[in-house]
């Protein structure tokens, strides 16, 4: 893989980087990572509660990325389809793992410390203190923008308990935060 | 009066999420109440200060692993699912259904499989979808296989809905030349016939000897409905096709059809029990709880009917049995309920029901076989969605009541359903015995002027011509073979021998090379006998005993015995590598020990030359050809080759005792992820595989009388022992 085709394929659209991908480019593997890859691995982290089941995570999207975009149709976001397949192979990663880690905040990207960071600090910390049951929802639903019918099918719940699991997280956050009971 | 109360929690997140419009009394309370307000507010903060939460980089050292798994043809199968945008025309109907299959997150897997070529061409129609009598226009792009090409031919698999699982007796047809433009591509255009509603395709040239078909993936089409989505009855017949063409494929389209007709029971039960048979007892078992809240929403649909369909009364049937267990027996009794249903009043009247009847009272039905074979007769004539193993039924009934004209007239209709597959087997059956001996001989000589005539109709849509003549003559030397056979058994034996040398012309067969032999031998050729007679000597299978004992009875010195045999060697490599192919196998299926420890296929290989065999105790010839695997596994331990034993089952008890009473003394290995089903392409027992030393794939879907020889002529040396007895 040569740096040198990067610059060119930073200005391509998604779908034609896609095209790219089904022609066996992995320059454009590079490209997708360096377009998505953060966010990619961000969503998992927050789904998954551990950075190094998130690398693994987005490792295993984009190693399957090649066969994977043979069954993408180029009608709809790209972006959207990439964090659907990140939420399931989290979502069956976390159904396997039944050890819980512990979110390391030292892999977090130091800024400095003001009230805002603060606050965000906390909120980081609050989430990751939810129980996983409503953690899972909070982070498809805020994050992922999943609707509670999708977010019940990946999880294998109800609709009505993926609602009732939203709004118990927001009200754990709030306790947490000093928002309120 | 009427005190207001807050809105509940969840209503509240409702307006937070603007999923609701707040009336007016709930608008007059938020206009009034802080609380609620706040909790409105800071629900919806919650998105603006989670977007701005920093985290992880996706950094080099991750990008670097990601490309070291790419290089190392690592393959992972994503939990994708027919993706479209939110103005998708699929519609997002019932997505808790939906989702819930592609969502399934268990069956992300590791895998490594074969690599694809980068050869295939591209084909386009237009429009991208079938309806009766309509026009589809076709586009191919060549890859570069067909640049001296001004003429390709488009061959297609058109189905209907009332086609069987599999595609044993379908037929391929032409549909349409397609002729090269000035631009460079082909074009052509086809009608579609009526009632087609799924179509597999190929492309070649016109001679037949090169084909394109997608690197045997083949390009598809469906019929659709008004908003552009496949139907059922579509992806119903794409399901029947891809099941042995390519079954994980198979498996993406019925979880598709499942995701879009989430009200079809039909599409559950197929779905539970695919996915049990493609991703293991493991995978079945965890999800199983998954697939009960639909099952029961189905059953509540339904069950207020007075009239379902055969369809839906089968499908609940199925579903509902294939989801049950001990902590779950209420879903036993929902499958009684259906199967009641299936065989009421109504339903009686149905093929299809007649059909299930039938088959399932198939033990009961072994003591009255007269009577059941009547049933079948009836059900011959009534339907003709009949299902494919009643004909094979019908025959096995035939026999048992020693009906002798209905036992002709049943195998005559099993080989109509494919004369090329089907009517050697029938036939060959039929010849072994003295009764129908000579009427199958008159059935298996058509057979042999049928296959004269090339009836390119059968040609699978991968092969080309020259495969498929190679394939062709496989089969037609076992037609020979039993013929040859059939004439010795009454006694015929010039015509006997003359036959039995047309069944080895190209081909190897040790047991009929001695009889060929021993025929020569009391006829007084012994000139030919011996021969033979170094044939059967130089087949892997034959002992170093036999091989003297067999030298003995000719004339011959030990040198020039062991020049002949090292002749056949050549010839046996000769005609057997003929079918050979070169297949790259690479990556390193996991499968397991019996204590659970982890061993890939690499590592059993070593280097070796290797025959993997998959079956199952549940299958009946698998069951049979197991008790000789340890006898084959001494005879290639003897050319240094391994046999890979698998079985898709989970280490038991039942099981260990099942293997100790064949004894087996080699290591059996379990497919519990179904790895390595999927990096064969194989979901049958029995089923062999012969790898070569380098790990590439050189027969596939191969017998246990033909693996052997098979296996050996792969190996760089295969010498011929001097006889133990010198001189007389």
């Amino acid at each position: 893989m040569t740096m040198t085709a990067l610059p060119r394929l930073r200005e391509k659209t998604d779908d034609e980087l896609v095209l790219l991908v089904r022609n066996g480019s992995p320059e454009a593997i590079d490209a997708i990572y360096d377009r998505y890859g953060t966010q990619l691995l961000r969503f998992a982290y927050r789904l998954i509660g551990s950075i190094d089941d998130a690398e693994d995570v987005v490792q295993d999207v984009f190693v399957g990325l090649p066969r994977a975009v043979a069954r993408y149709e180029e009608c709809g976001s790209f972006e959207a389809w990439l964090r659907r397949i990140t939420a399931r192979v989290a979502l069956a990663r976390m159904r396997r793992d039944t050890r819980r880690s512990r979110w390391n905040v030292h892999e977090l990207e130091t800024q400095r410390l003001t009230e805002d960071v603060a606050q965000r600090v906390d909120l980081e910390d609050a989430i990751s203190r939810l129980p996983s049951s409503l953690r899972s929802v909070f982070v498809l639903r805020k994050i992922g923008g999943y609707s509670h019918v999708e977010i019940a099918a990946m999880l294998g719940i109800r609709r009505g308990t993926s609602e009732v699991r939203l709004y118990r997280a927001i009200r754990l956050l709030r306790t947490m935060l000093g928002s309120g009971p | 009066m009427i005190r207001y109360l807050h809105p509940t929690e969840r209503a509240l997140q409702h307006i937070a999420d603007r999923d609701v419009v707040p009336g007016r009394i709930t608008r007059a309370h938020l206009a009034r109440c802080q609380r609620c307000r706040n909790v409105i507010a800071f629900s919806r903060s919650l998105e603006d200060d989670v977007a701005h939460i920093r985290g992880p980089i996706a950094g080099e050292e991750l990008r670097q692993a990601i490309h070291a798994r790419l290089s190392a043809n690592d393959h992972v199968l994503l939990p994708t699912e027919i993706a479209r945008g939110p103005s998708s025309s699929f519609g997002r109907r019932a997505a808790v259904a939906a989702t819930l299959v592609a969502a399934m997150g268990l069956w992300l897997l590791s895998t490594r499989g074969a690599v694809a070529s980068a050869s295939s061409g591209e084909l386009r129609f237009h429009p991208g979808r079938l309806s009766a009598g309509s026009i589809v226009s076709v586009e191919y792009r060549d890859a570069g296989q067909f640049a001296d090409e001004t003429v390709l031919v488009l061959r297609g698999r058109l189905r209907i809905p009332t086609n069987q699982s599999y595609n044993s007796a379908l037929t391929q047809a032409r549909l349409t030349s397609l002729a090269r433009t000035s631009r460079g591509v082909f074009r052509g255009s086809f009608r579609v016939p009526d009632s087609v509603v799924y179509g597999a395709f190929a492309v070649e040239n016109e001679a037949g000897d090169r084909v394109d078909s997608r690197n045997r993936e083949l390009w598809e089409l469906y019929a659709t409905d008004s908003r552009g989505r496949p139907t059922f009855e579509a992806l119903s017949q794409a399901f029947n096709d891809l099941l042995d063409v390519n079954p994980e494929r198979a498996l993406q389209v019925v979880r598709d059809r499942a995701r879009l007709y989430p009200d079809d029971p039909s599409a559950w039960g197929d779905l539970v029990g695919w996915e049990g048979i493609m991703m293991g007892d493991d995978y079945a078992d965890s999800v199983r709880p998954l697939y009960r809240p639909t099952a029961s929403r189905l059953h509540e649909l339904y069950s207020a009917r007075d009239e379902v369909s055969i369809e839906v009364a089968y499908g609940m049937a199925s579903l509902a049995r294939a989801i049950s267990d001990s902590a779950h027996p209420e879903f036993r009794e929902i499958s009684s309920y259906w199967r009641d249903r299936l065989y009421a009043d109504t339903a009686k009247r149905s093929v299809t029901a007649a059909e299930v009847r039938l088959f399932a009272a198939q033990d009961s039905a072994r003591k009255y076989p007269a009577r059941t074979l009547a049933r079948y007769e009836q059900l011959w004539r009534r339907g003709d969605s009949i299902v494919f193993f009643a004909a094979n039924n019908g025959f096995n009934f035939a026999r048992m009541a020693n009906d002798s004209a209905a036992v002709v007239r049943w195998a005559d209709r099993s080989a109509l359903r494919n004369p090329r597959l089907l009517g050697p087997s029938v036939y060959g059956r039929l010849v072994e015995d003295s009764t129908y001996r000579e009427v199958a001989l008159d059935r298996l000589r058509a057979l042999l002027r049928w296959f004269a005539q090339r009836h390119d109709a059968w040609r699978p849509l991968h092969a080309s011509r020259v495969e498929h003549a190679r394939d062709d003559s496989a089969i037609v030397a076992s037609v020979f073979t039993s013929i040859g056979k059939a004439l010795l058994a009454s006694g015929r034996t010039a015509a006997a021998l003359d036959t039995l040398d047309r069944a080895t012309h190209g081909t190897w067969d040790a047991i009929v090379f001695r009889q060929v032999a021993d025929l020569r031998l009391s006829a007084g050729d012994s000139a030919g006998a011996v021969r033979a007679y170094a044939s059967v000597a130089a087949d892997p299978a034959t002992s170093r005993e036999t091989s003297d004992s067999l030298w003995r009875r000719l004339n011959v010195s030990a040198d020039r015995w062991r020049e002949l045999i090292q002749e056949a060697h050549a010839e046996m490599r000769r005609r057997v590598l003929v079918g050979v192919i070169t297949r790259p196998m690479s990556g390193a299926p996991r499968l397991a020990t019996r204590n659970g420890a982890p061993a890939t296929l690499d590592q059993l290989r070593g280097g070796r030359v290797t025959v993997v065999t998959f079956w199952s105790r549940y299958c009946a010839p698998s069951r049979v050809q197991f008790a000789a695997l340890p006898t084959l596994a001494r005879h290639l331990n003897r050319f240094g080759i391994q046999l890979v034993a698998v079985t898709g089952e989970t280490p038991s008890r039942s099981l260990d005792e099942f293997i100790r009473s064949a004894n087996v003394d080699f290591p059996v290995y379990y497919d519990r992820w179904k790895e390595a089903a999927r990096m064969f392409e194989t979901m049958r027992t029995p089923d062999y595989f012969v790898l070569d030393g380098s790990g590439l794939l050189r027969f596939a879907n191969t017998s246990l009388e033909k693996v052997l020889t098979q296996a050996v002529a792969l190996t760089p040396h295969m010498t011929a022992a001097a006889p133990a007895s010198v001189g007389r």
